[in-house]
């Protein structure tokens, strides 16, 4: 009878081995898919990672010789830290780059902390076992277990955490399972000592993983770091609105809010389509104002014409310009546009600028983002653009990025006919950019030249043959009459949300 | 004694502990109250217009002679002066109780933004309404007039969208009434409704007159229409067999709104007016749209004054209007200087409620004064810091309403800028009609600033369990008498069409003649008035 029971308490001892393995090896995993999805360069990352846990087991396989009694409440005591540690290890880290300036010393403190409690594990449980089995038997069986954990762990990780439960997710569980073999143990060996205390701590400890288990998804929406899965090089949130660039495989990408600006791999086709057709259309231009566009890339487009001698650029968000004119990497893509001489950059509401502006351009660039709420709604409404009107130079024109014809068809019309409601006459036309797809705009003017005064030599798109092909719409996305967008109706926003809420 | 002693400097000990430990955490959130923002009680004019239910005032110090004097410089005054100067009368003088002129349009202002004491906002007026479209026009709220000849509004002053939301099931729904979250019985009942109320729009009463228009006075006296204004709202839905809470609800909200009182008070009348007599026309904006300003009226207020500030005066009370021969003696207490002034006139306009005229008419009258009610309310103004903690299913609209709440919810006052701003200022409104009048004021006029805050932050929690963090200050506006409520048998009432009459040099310009407290009422009922003085004065 009490062989049989013996045998079981052999059995999930061995057991415990391989639950601890698995979980060792997914805390692991984990810190290093973060620390590469955070820090970029996941070669370095997963290789310190890896170094570094190793040697912290090595030190905590040093460390098991000064447990020297009660080894089996010690071994509970720490299977209990682990599964806490390891099971918020990802939420920590997550908050942590937000909100804290030194990520990477919270991200290796983790890490050392991690290593040292699991290595701490497999010694303490070969000396329980030690008088259970004769040493090679131990040896055997322990590691057996150990490395099988390992191989388990690393196939479920990639193939299915990562994908279905993500990261948050998996580390909550895998640290409840960890807090479940301490309370199988607690309650299968009555005899121990601190049983209660043992037993609160790891009901505790299991009570608050199983409810960050269930919470992960809010947890993780309060921030899209993770979900954009890619390199992140930078993230910030201004008062408007959540920066993030990421940059994988030598491709740049600017989020705002979630959404995408532009790819540094074909940034050139929306920008030289932004600005060319009409800018090239206007007999030597001098004076050219940019709303929105605050990444510079527009200001770049606008500096190859040498009689342009000054640029307004009028962006809400500080952060943006900061950002793209201070950092080497990003003022690279724009070409230094922002520290330009001939730039002048104004950080204020375009709406409010607009309506106190007295100044008058001989090219204004409309780049907003899409109309997605009231507040940007305001920017393509009738009202708008007769404040636009009032800082048009004689002969002078402006374009408008207008979402995509092909994805929202009755949207981009709307911005057309809105601005021809307003008495100006227009040229809507679009554009094949890989990473948006079929993108529109719409230029208006007064009068506009038939063909352009001067082309910059240096484009690697936009050319004079391009302007007949763009300005002609196939049948998917050919003209559409449409509601006049106003600020006492914002029907963009309702055909915006309709036909993009179809996409998405 | 002894036993006292020591007890005290137990608890003295024990504080000096307690606040050893609150010094050491400062910075713990948990030990600071969520709702520690500053509440004020604005000063209204009450007081000074208390003086009068004393009536001690000096005798008058010296003697001033106008060609007309007007009492009163809410909209009707303000009107009545514009009217007298534009047609060629600049001697008179308009006094005003308060510091400024304005009356229910009077504003304020912090540093997030201005902001009404009360009215909030204007219908697109009927197109057929010369006098008041030549205002607005003269003032650029209309900006020209198009090939058929309709106005062209400001567009910055023609509510932007969102427009109105309804917290309904415990969701933000948009619209009001939604355009989602009611079940089916309830959407019939409104379209049935509604129908009724287009047909009224319509209809021509058998005087060929339109049934119901502004200037009210226009409105059809047909016989089958005046029966309306002999029952209730509450009456007519009883009759009409409306069954659903919901339609009980909103037209008890939209009779608090507009008449301050509820469809048990209100004539069936005024509650189908109110539905059927906009139908005004323009050339950028629907009938259903409404003009409105971070400062509500009080813009067109300004507007108004600003034609006629060098006549007005403030903070003058007038306590006593006597007939002496072919004149009027008006006597007029200067607050600020704390004497007595006699105004000698040929015509009186008094553009001051009923209530008021009551106690400073000496004058035998047959207008039964009591059938004038004017039930009281609150009008707050609460700044918040973050706007966008305000959003939820439909993002912050103009107009937000709480469901089977007894307030009338609240305005965004900025919603009418076009610039991103984080902080906003919202207009709450509460009107006060469950019990009599007289009571529900002696109940608001006691309460203190602690009181409002947790009556307001209660209500609101409803919808915004959170928002006490987000609250920066709060103005309380307490408006003791705050509009004339139009109930059953207002329009049919002997002693108005007395009032509208006027006495041989006297005539009376409030709204109140009227029987609804809206802009264009008051506004034609200065003209009326002021209309009215200028034959007299001739004939005089």
């Amino acid at each position: 009878m009490s062989g049989t029971r013996e045998k079981k308490n052999q059995l999930l001892l061995l057991i415990s081995v391989f639950v601890i393995a698995t979980c060792g090896l997914i805390y692991e995993l984990i810190a290093g898919t973060l620390a590469s999805y955070l820090l970029g360069d996941s070669v370095t990352q997963f290789s310190v990672i890896i170094g570094i846990y190793l040697f912290s087991m090595g030190i905590g396989s040093y460390l098991s010789k000064f447990f020297r009694t009660n080894l089996l409440v010690w071994f509970i005591q720490i299977e209990i830290l682990v599964g806490v540690v390891g099971g918020i290890s990802s939420t920590l880290l997550f908050f942590s780059f937000e909100h804290a300036s030194g990520f990477h010393i919270i991200l290796y403190s983790l890490i050392v902390l991690t290593g040292t409690l699991v290595g701490l594990e497999i010694p303490l449980l070969m000396r329980i076992l030690k008088d259970e089995f004769d040493f090679s038997e131990l040896v055997s069986k322990v590691f057996t277990f150990d490395y099988i954990g390992a191989l388990f762990a690393s196939i479920l990780f990639p193939l299915f955490m990562v994908p279905y439960l993500g990261l948050l997710k998996t580390s909550f569980l895998f640290g409840l399972l960890n807090v479940m073999v301490a309370i199988i143990l607690c309650f299968t060996f009555e005899s121990i000592k601190y049983l209660s205390f043992l037993r609160i701590q790891a009901i505790v400890a299991a009570f608050l993983l199983l409810i960050g288990f269930v919470f992960a998804e809010q947890i993780q929406s309060y921030s899209e770091t993770i979900t954009l899965g890619e390199n992140i090089i930078f993230s910030k949130s201004s008062p408007y609105q959540r920066i993030i660039v990421t940059s994988e495989k030598g491709v740049t990408k600017l989020y705002l809010n979630n959404n995408l600006q532009f790819s540094s791999a074909d940034e050139y086709r929306y920008h030289e389509a932004l600005v060319h057709p009409g800018l090239s259309r206007i007999k030597e231009p001098s004076r050219v104002l940019i709303l929105g566009g605050g990444d510079g890339f527009a200001v770049r487009e606008v500096l190859k014409y040498p009689t342009v001698s000054s640029i307004t650029l009028v962006d809400l968000d500080s952060a943006v310009t900061s950002i793209f004119r201070q950092s080497d990497f990003l003022s690279a893509l724009n070409s230094g546009a922002l520290n330009s001489p001939r730039l002048k950059v104004i950080n204020t509401d375009a709406f409010r600028w607009l309506k106190e502006n007295s100044e008058t351009y001989d090219f204004i660039v409309i780049d907003f983002p899409d109309p997605s709420n009231f507040s940007v709604g305001k920017l393509y409404t009738t009202s708008f653009y007769k404040e636009v009107r009032k800082a048009l130079a004689p002969g002078a024109s402006f374009v408008v990025q207008s979402t995509s014809p092909y994805m929202a068809r009755k949207s981009f019309w709307c911005v057309n006919n809105t601005i021809a409601a307003t008495g100006f006459k227009t040229m809507p036309y679009h554009v094949y950019v890989p990473s948006f797809g079929e993108w529109g705009y719409v230029m208006a003017f007064d009068t506009l030249a038939a063909k352009s005064y001067y082309i910059p030599q240096q484009l690697k798109f936009y050319d004079e043959a391009r302007y007949a092909e763009m300005t002609t719409f196939p049948k998917d996305m050919a003209y559409e009459p449409t509601e006049i967008n106003k600020l006492n109706n914002q029907i963009l926003i309702h055909y915006f949300e309709d036909e993009w809420g179809r996409v998405q | 004694m002894s036993g006292e002693g020591f007890n005290k400097d137990i608890s003295r000990r024990t504080f000096v502990k307690l606040a050893g430990v609150a010094l050491a955490f400062p910075s713990c959130s948990f030990l600071k109250e969520k709702d520690s923002f500053p509440v004020t009680i604005a000063g209204s004019a009450s007081k000074t217009g208390h003086l009068l239910r004393e009536n001690k005032f000096p005798e008058p110090a010296e003697t001033v002679r106008v060609t007309t004097l007007i009492v009163g410089g809410g909209i009707s005054g303000l009107s009545a002066a514009r009217w007298l100067k534009k047609n060629g009368l600049s001697d008179f003088k308009l006094l005003e109780l308060d510091t400024e002129a304005g009356g229910n349009s009077k504003g304020g202002e912090n540093a997030v933004s201005r902001y009404p004491f009360a009215a909030h906002y204007l219908p697109i007026p009927n197109e057929k309404f010369q006098e008041l479209i030549d205002f607005l026009h003269e003032h650029a709220v209309i900006t020209g007039f198009d090939q058929n000849g309709l106005p062209v509004y400001n567009d910055y002053y023609i509510c932007f969208e969102p427009e109105e939301r309804l917290f309904y099931r415990g969701l933000w729904q948009e619209g009001l009434p939604p355009k989602t979250g009611l079940i089916d019985e309830e959407t019939a009942e409104l379209a049935r409704f509604m129908k009724e109320m287009d047909r009224y729009k319509e209809h021509i009463g058998s005087d060929k007159r339109k049934s119901f228009t502004i200037p009210l006075e226009l409105s059809s006296t047909d016989p089958e229409l005046m029966k309306l204004d002999g029952m209730t709202m509450a009456e007519y839905l009883e009759r009409e067999n409306y069954k659903t809470p919901f339609i009980r609800w909103y037209l008890d909200y939209c009779c608090k709104d507009d008449f301050g009182t509820s469809i048990k008070n209100t004539s069936a009348w005024a509650a189908c007016h109110y539905f059927a007599c906009r139908t005004g026309k323009a050339s950028n904006a629907d009938a259903s749209d409404v003009l409105t300003w971070p400062e509500g009226n009080n813009f067109l207020a300004k507007k108004l004054l600003s034609e006629v500030q060098s006549n007005v005066e403030v903070q003058m009370l007038t306590y006593k209007i006597e007939q002496v021969g072919d004149e009027w003696h008006s006597y007029v207490y200067d607050v600020q200087n704390q004497k007595s002034i006699k105004y000698v006139s040929k015509s009186v306009i008094l553009a001051t409620p009923q209530f008021v005229n009551k106690k400073i008419l000496s004058l035998q009258t047959a207008v039964n004064w009591d059938e004038f009610s004017y039930y009281p309310w609150i009008v707050a103004n609460i700044t918040i810091h973050d706007k966008k903690s305000l959003n939820g299913g439909v993002e912050l609209c103009w107009d937000n309403v709480l469901y089977n709440s007894t307030s009338l919810g609240y305005v965004n006052a900025c919603h009418q800028s076009v610039n991103v701003q984080e902080k906003t200022v919202l207009t709450y409104y509460y009107n006060f009609s469950e019990r009599s009048a007289r009571e529900e004021r002696q109940e608001i006029y006691s309460k203190d600033e602690n009181y409002w805050k947790n009556f307001i932050l209660e209500d609101l929690r409803t919808a915004h369990p959170h928002i006490a963090e987000h609250i920066e200050s709060v103005e309380v506006n307490v408006l003791g008498h705050g509009m004339i409520s139009p109930v059953a048998g207002f329009r049919t009432s002997p002693s108005r069409a007395k009032l509208a009459e006027g006495h041989s040099g006297l005539y009376f310009a409030h709204s109140d003649v009227s029987g609804i407290s809206i802009f264009e009422q008051a506004f034609y009922r200065g003209i009326c008035a002021a209309k009215q003085a200028l034959q007299s004065n001739q004939r005089a």
